[in-house]
């Protein structure tokens, strides 16, 4: 699990994947535990609100976008519920599917901020270990030259 | 009952909205519930403020 850990692109795809899965692997399960509960928690209730016909590419494109950023549950969502069809718009449709689409939205831009913070965590801890292998490598070369030195 | 519930999942929602961020900063869940509050509380505090400055522009306007 240590080669995930330093990875900035696995942990992209698992933070885009399933919101605070990065968090998990980096070994910060607390967060993790938040992201995951949080931002479900926002996308469901905008499903529900939205009576589970908020994902459409088809009729609101650009919403789309927005909520494809929260990766596996827009993907399942259209899997297991579709898109609506245009007779749905023409009945009476549920009075908060606005919000519950922009819930929707909201909750993959949130998992932006998610996997922005898994990046910034991964190249940090990458940048940390170059430096110290860098540093390493200078005192190693320092005290090689002060040995160096002394016996001549 | 459907109006109390899409209210208790609009509040969960703005909730939400402000743990996510708080999670980014910090570290234990003491901490992020307190920040995530916090927040909630002062956003709540801005929109009642906002809807009242609105309802008075219109009444007298």
């Amino acid at each position: 699990m240590v080669w995930l850990r330093k990875n900035p692109e696995i942990a992209f795809i698992s933070a885009w994947a399933v919101p605070g899965l990065a968090h998990f692997i980096m070994g910060r399960h607390k967060q993790g535990l938040v992201f995951l509960v949080f931002i479900l928690a926002l996308f469901i209730s905008g499903a529900v609100m939205s009576d589970f016909k908020g994902v459409s590419p088809r009729f609101h494109p650009f919403t789309f976008y927005g909520q494809l950023c929260c990766g596996a549950p827009t993907i399942l969502h259209l899997l297991l519920f579709g898109q609506p069809t245009a007779d749905y718009f023409k009945g009476t449709i549920s009075t908060y599917y606005d919000a519950g689409i922009l819930y929707m939205m909201i909750a993959g831009l949130l998992n932006i901020v998610a996997i922005a913070d898994a990046l910034e965590r991964t190249v940090k801890k990458r940048g940390h270990q170059i430096e110290t292998k860098e540093n390493e490598e200078k005192n190693g070369a320092k005290e090689g030259v002060e040995s160096g030195g002394t016996s001549d | 009952m459907e109006l109390l519930i899409r209210t208790i999942l609009f509040l969960c929602a703005c909730y939400a909205i402000c743990v996510v961020p708080a999670a980014v900063r910090e570290e234990t869940f003491k901490e992020i519930f307190k920040k995530a509050t916090k927040s909630f509380i002062l956003t709540a505090v801005c929109i009642f403020a906002l809807s009242i400055i609105v309802a008075i522009i219109h009444a007298f306007v």
